[in-house]
Order: structure tokens, then sequence, then C-alpha cells
């Protein structure tokens, strides 16, 4: 691949509790129409809180054409990320069939794999279940979610999942970015997938981090995260390619930056996050004044907004607006950094930046300039932000070429 | 001009040993890994044997403060890491800690941790009663933080999960970073512990040893074999541009030559569908031919057969029909070791190294009746001009990769 090559965004799909198309998403993002309530698929009375963002009546062969739970053989996990999948190849205008005939690979992000598939073999372990379901233990493998698109479409391309927790999807992105750039893949079917589960529901909460009613990123009365679920698939592909085949960009994957902070597996630190930030202007070829919004991890945990708003404020001051749609969807885990990325590929198609719900006041302390209100703005350059246990870090960088045509 | 990319440190946990050189002369001596599992009670299943390291102590390498906060797996490539920084002589500091990489593979890596946790939480009369001190081990990436823990590295930190071909796909992805200018130095391996759960997810499927009757045992492209023998352990290795160690006059193990990877399909939807002979030839060969090679100078195949006899048969026939049975010498790692899933690959190109550096491949055990004519290196070692190694590696899921080492000049 010459070193001219640019690779572009043309599709995305997601499967979440707010939506499964990116008109009904983008509309009860910016409403503010929560997307989690009551937990369904466990029982939470012995619990603190007892809201999820579950995906409610989820069923795959909606998306999935001829779908058959027993010759598909897919965890949830891998039901949600291949209906996404779906989902953003049609919205790029490739024909299923064509993907086997370019180089296409494919890279999902997961913070816990097939959950419920692993938390089923579990039920054996616990006394609940007396025998051993070998379905279960046969679904328990990560690389299965990707391998599920692999073999759907029948692609020849690298197929790795990417297991980097809850940056795992701008990790994926930035995985599928080398490929196409390296010349490795023409077609990158890209993003995040995972399931409400049970060990993360009960770990966060067992941490104090889960909120028991509303998720305010960023605000003075912030009480905790939501743990949601979900899928965010989008198609990368190089600049030439889509030209040629008259696709509809939705973005130019502008730069990216990844980092560790090699300091802590469950504190923030600030030093890697500004580091994965910086990697990525640098990459991108730009000021942090360019940068219109950023599309925040933005938790709702004192610790993750104190110390992701602390590495914002420290290189990009308090003008750029953020926002952060964790406040409606909750946390997806392995597909909230490609949530992200979808949020920002829609706000610069509408020129708008969508508002954090329920903070009303932000944290005078922590001093950035969140989206309180949508606002109508062209955005030329946005950013996705993603950070996760183990201080794994990973930003995009993704750039409006139909703003600036050139 | 392409940067030449190569290996400047090594670290070795495994069933045979651990450190390099520990590794080196047992693999060499093709030493037997394979045996009872400990680690749990497996009395009550079908298959009794692993490659199960035993014996091993990672204070030896690892403060015991830090020990405590790691499940088995993670202490494994911990330990790795550590290792191969000290072999390669790299000092990672303020100077270089942003441009120091550390890309991880796994396929179940943090499965016990994560199955631990939430079955606690369904034992205990609260779920809330669980330890939060166990809650970071159920990350998959628990490993990948802690090996940048421990190294201070800052840069890219990635964990993948590509089943049989890992270690394969992490070595091309860290080369992409490292030619692209992203890192200076990869620190790139892969890490499996055996444990209950991971053992359940073969047992399942009724592919290891001694499923459908007979003796376990572990005997990759042997007509007698009947299933693969699960194992575990970690490698990791530094990456480098060959002339940074070569400026410091550091040895360097091989140089990669070239990293290709394709699809050999899967004919219908069953989860265990086989790929096709044939493709994996002409990916093997693409990969030749990418290395600027032809099929006569590669000298000694690391192969990936594991005893599993309808995956073996695809290797076997796929090596056949590029090399004929005048092949270049067939070795396998798994014959010792067993099939370390993400670590198999990394044990095949250990073999590979060890091969080169001592001029002599080491014998397969357990080979008799080969399933196809290949130039096996059957109940001794082959003293033998090596320079150039394959190492082939496929997933049964239709994911095909192979790697050229050569000898660094």
């Amino acid at each position: 691949m010459s070193g001219d090559c640019r690779v572009v965004m043309t599709g995305c799909g997601l499967i979440s509790n707010i939506g499964d198309n990116t008109a009904e998403f983008w509309e009860n993002l910016c409403q503010g129409n929560l997307g989690y309530g009551p937990v369904s698929y466990i029982d939470t009375s012995k619990y603190n809180v007892h809201i999820g963002g579950e995906i409610r009546e989820f069923s795959p062969e909606k998306y999935i054409p001829r779908f058959d739970e027993k010759k598909n053989f897919l965890g949830r996990t891998s039901q949600l990320a291949l209906s996404a999948a779906y989902l953003a190849i049609a919205d790029a205008g490739i024909p299923y069939e064509s993907l086997s005939e370019s180089i296409t690979g494919t890279a999902v992000g997961t913070t816990d794999g097939e959950s419920r598939s692993i938390e089923k073999m579990n039920l054996y372990f616990a006394g609940v279940d007396s025998e051993i379901d070998n379905d279960a233990c046969r679904l328990t493998a990560t690389q299965r979610i990707t391998y599920s698109i692999a073999r759907e479409f029948q692609i020849s391309g690298p197929a790795c999942s990417i297991a980097s927790a809850c940056t795992a999807s701008n990790h994926a992105v930035a995985y599928a970015y080398e490929k196409i750039m390296a010349g490795k893949a023409e077609i990158m079917i890209v993003g995040g997938a995972d399931s409400f589960s049970r060990k993360t529901f009960t770990g966060f909460n067992r941490l104090g981090a889960t909120t028991p009613d509303y998720c305010a990123p960023f605000s003075y009365a912030r009480n905790g995260m939501v743990v949601s679920e979900g899928a965010a698939i989008i198609i990368l592909e190089s600049l030439e390619r889509a030209r040629k085949r008259n696709a509809r960009i939705y973005a130019e994957v502008a730069g990216y930056g990844v980092s560790c902070d090699a300091f802590h597996m469950t504190r923030l630190s600030e030093p890697g996050i500004s580091l994965a930030m910086r990697n990525a202007l640098a990459h991108a070829g730009i000021e942090p004044d360019e940068i219109n919004i950023i599309c925040a991890h933005g938790t709702g945990t004192q610790a993750n907004d104190f110390f992701e708003a602390k590495a914002i404020n420290a290189i990009y001051g308090n003008k750029t607006p953020v926002t952060a749609n964790k406040s409606v969807v909750g946390h997806t885990m392995g597909a909230a950094s490609a949530l992200n990325v979808i949020t920002i590929a829609l706000a610069m198609r509408h020129n708008k930046m969508p508002r954090i719900s329920n903070t009303e006041i932000v944290d005078p302390e922590l001093n950035i300039n969140c989206v309180l209100r949508n606002i109508d703005a062209p955005i030329l350059y946005g950013q996705s932000n993603g950070f996760a246990f183990g201080g794994n870090n990973g930003v995009v960088i993704l750039k409006n070429i139909n703003l600036q045509k050139e | 001009m392409k940067n030449r990319i190569g290996i400047s440190g090594i670290g070795v946990v495994s069933a045979i040993g651990d450190g390099f050189h520990a590794f080196a002369d047992a693999a060499i001596k093709s030493a037997n890994g394979i045996s009872e599992i400990s680690s749990f009670d497996a009395s009550k299943y079908e298959n009794k044997l692993a490659g199960e390291v035993k014996g091993f102590d990672p204070s030896q390498y690892l403060p015991k403060k830090i020990l405590r906060k790691m499940d088995r797996g993670t202490s494994f490539i911990c330990s790795a890491a550590a290792m191969a920084i000290e072999d390669a002589k790299l000092k990672i500091d303020d100077s270089n800690k942003h441009r120091v990489g550390v890309i991880i593979g796994t396929t179940f890596g943090s499965l016990k941790s994560i199955s631990d946790f939430d079955t606690q939480s369904l034992m205990e009369e609260s779920p809330l009663w669980v330890n939060p001190a166990d809650f970071p081990k159920t990350t998959i990436n628990a490993a990948a933080s802690h090996v940048s823990i421990l190294t201070g590295a800052m840069g890219h930190n990635i964990t993948i999960n590509g089943g049989f071909v890992t270690m394969l796909e992490a070595v091309n992805h860290s080369v992409e970073l490292l030619e692209s200018g992203k890192l200076d130095v990869a620190l790139v391996g892969c890490v499996e512990d055996l444990n209950e759960q991971a053992y359940l997810h073969y047992s399942s499927q009724g592919i290891l040893s001694g499923s459908g009757g007979g003796d376990e045992k572990c005997a990759p492209f042997d007509q007698s074999a009947n299933g693969c023998v699960i194992a575990e352990g970690a490698v990791a290795l530094v990456l480098q541009k060959i002339e940074e160690p070569q400026r410091r006059d550091r040895p360097i193990y091989g140089e990669i030559k070239y990293v290709h990877q394709g699809y050999t399909g899967c004919g219908n939807q069953s989860y265990f569908a086989n790929p096709a002979a044939d493709r994996y030839a002409s990916i093997i060969k693409t990969l030749i031919q990418s290395a600027n090679l032809s099929l006569d100078e590669i000298d000694v195949i690391s192969a990936s057969a594991n005893g599993w006899k309808a995956y073996d048969m695809i290797e076997a026939l796929a090596l056949y029909e590029l090399f004929g049975e005048n092949s270049p010498a067939v070795i396998s790692a798994k014959s010792s070791i067993g099939e370390a899933v993400s670590v198999g690959g990394a044990f095949s190109i250990l073999l590979a190294i060890v091969s080169i550096m001592k001029q002599q491949a080491p014998y397969i055990v357990n080979l008799k009746n080969p399933i196809a004519p290949l130039n096996y290196v059957v109940e001794k070692a082959m003293e033998r001009k090596m320079k150039n190694a394959l190492i082939p590696s496929f997933d049964p899921c239709g994911n095909c990769m192979g790697m050229i080492l050569s000898a660094s000049e």
C-alpha cells in the first residue's frame, strides 16, 4: 500500500439499548431517552443497584439471514456482533457476497467475550446445574466473536478478537487501520461487542462504581456508571477504494493513539491517558484546538471522570466541547469506544453535538467544556476516548472529509 | 527499504523448562513435557494428560508483593517478559518507555479468574461477598496490563485473541507497528494457563486424546494419534529493528522475514469445519514467495500438527503438496509440550530458533507411522545445515498463518 493511503469509514451498524439503527440511536441520544432500566438477566435483590443497560427482546433472526440457533451455534456476544456487522455492511452499500472477493478482515473488541456462555458453565461449578453444559463450554473462547463474522461472510483477511477491556474497540480500530495501511486488508469489519454480564455487574457493584439511578458523566452529582451491553461495528476501507465504488463516506480515520499507564490495574493515571491523546494528535498531524468535539470515555464514576477531565484540560484546555453517550446508553464495555466513534460520525453527518444527559451542573473541579444542550455546529475533527482496567488507553480521531472538500 | 525485524530476547515458561537455555536443552532432546494433570482434579474426566508447567516458581523472576495480584497465567507471562527483557539487556526508562509496546495474545486468558469470581458470587449468601481484589484479575487484558506495569512500557498495549494462530498474529501486528514507526521495541508474547474451564472447552468437543477410547498420548502426524493433549505456558519475545541490538553488539536469535495470513475457508457452518489443504498450501506458498525465498531454500518446518488427526492431515497434505516427500526437516514442538493454543505458535518459533542455533533438528516424539510422507525427524535428532525455518500455524476455524524465520547474518 502506498504511503499516501488514507483510511475511511463507510458504514456503521449498531445494536444498542436505544436503537438498532443509527437514526433511532441518534434521536434517542439527542433527546436523552435513557436505554437502561431494571435488570432482567439476573435477580438483583441482593445487590445495591438494580439498573443495567440491557437490550430487551434482542432477536438475532431479525438481522442474521437464515439464523438458526443450533446451526449457527453462536454465543450472545457473537450474535450481537454479527447482527451489527450485517447492519454495517448494508449501510456501507457493500454486497455481502462481494466481501469474500476482496481481502476482508475483521477485528472486534470485547471486555468479557462470550460471558453468557462462561456464566452458564459457572452454574455447574456453583452447584446450581447438576451437569456440565457442553454447548456452553464450547462457546467460551473469545476469538469465536470474530470467527463468527469471518465464517458468515467467508472472508479471507485477518480475524482476531481484541480483548483490551473497555477500550478494546478503539484498539480494534487502530489494529484495523494498520492492516489497511500495510496492505493486508482491503475492507475491515471493526468494532466491539459485549453481553450484559453477571460477573461484570457484580464486580462493579462490589467496587461501589455503579449508580443506583442515573449516569451523569462529569456532573457535580455523579455517582457511578451503568453496566450495559451492545455491539457497534464500522466498516473501514481505503479512501481510494471508497471513492472508486462511490461509497458514502462518514469520516476519515485521521489518527489514533494507544498507550498504557503502566501504573495500576484499577487506578487511573493522567500521564498514560494524556500520552494516548498526544499520540493521536501527532498521528493525525493536528493541534489540540483543531478538535471540535471529544466523545469522552465519561463513565460517570468519580475517578474516571476526574482523571479524564484532568488530561483533557491539560491538553485541550476548557474550550473544546466534551460529550458522553454513556449518560444515555450506559457502559457497553467492549463496544463503548466504537459507539463513541459512531457517535462522532453521526455528529459530523448531522452537524450537531449531542448533549450529555442527566448532568445539570458540571463538577467545577473538572474545568472542561461539557455539552449540556445539543449544539448545531459543523465538526471537522472529533475524538473518541476509551480507557480501561489495566491502564489500557485508546484514542481515535475522525476527520469529516465531507466538510472540507479537497 | 523495508525494515528488518529481529528477535533480541526470549523468555519462556513451559512444561519442559523455563528460561530459554533450559528450554533449548530440553527441546533439542525432545524431552517429554506431558504428564498427569495436577492443577485441578481431572479424575472425573476422560482425559488426564496435559503439558502442564510443574514446579515453576515465579518468585524467581517477580517480586512476591505483585504476585498476589496475579493469577497463574499472568505470572507466567510476566515471568517470561522479565526473562526476555533481561536476555535482550533492554533498559526501559524515561528515555524510551513511550516507544516500547506490549502485544500479548491469549485465548483463555483470565478464564479461570472470571469463572471463580462469578462462581463465588453465586455461592455466597450475598453476591457482594466476592473479594473485590479478585475483580481486576477477571479482565482478559490483565496479563498484558501487568506486563506493562512490571516493565514500565507505556507504548501500545493490546490483547489479541486468535485461537491457535494467536502468536503469529501477535508477531504480525508487532511487525506492523515497528515498521510503521509506532514503536521501537515490541514485547510480544502469548500465554495460556491450564485449568478446568479451558480444559472443558476442548473436552466438550471430544478432540482430546483418548476421548474416543485408546491410550492417551501426544502423537502429531502419527497414524495412531487419537487427539491432542492440552498444554500451558508462556513465551515473550523482544522484537526490534535489527540495527538496534547490532549497534549494542547484542546477538539476534533470528530475523522475521515475513508473516502471512490467509483463510482456508470453511465448507459449512459447523464449528470445526475443516479448512482445505490446498488453500493451506497456497497460503504457505505465497508466504515463501513474499519472503523472497524459493521452496528449496526452506530448511526446516516447525509444524503446527497436534495429534488431532483431522487437523494434522490438513497440514501434512498441504506440506506434501508443496514440498513432496523430500521436504525440509519437519519438527514438532507440540509432540513434546502438547497443544498450548495461543502459545503453540510461540513454542514452534522457539523450536525453530533452537534448531537453527544448534544446527540440529529435534525428533518428533511418538511418530512411528506417518499419516503422509514427509521428511519428518524421527527417533533421533538430525544434524543439518539450517538457515530458513517455516513456521505454519492454523486454527480449526479457518484462520491460517505462516512465518519465515531466518538465521541472522
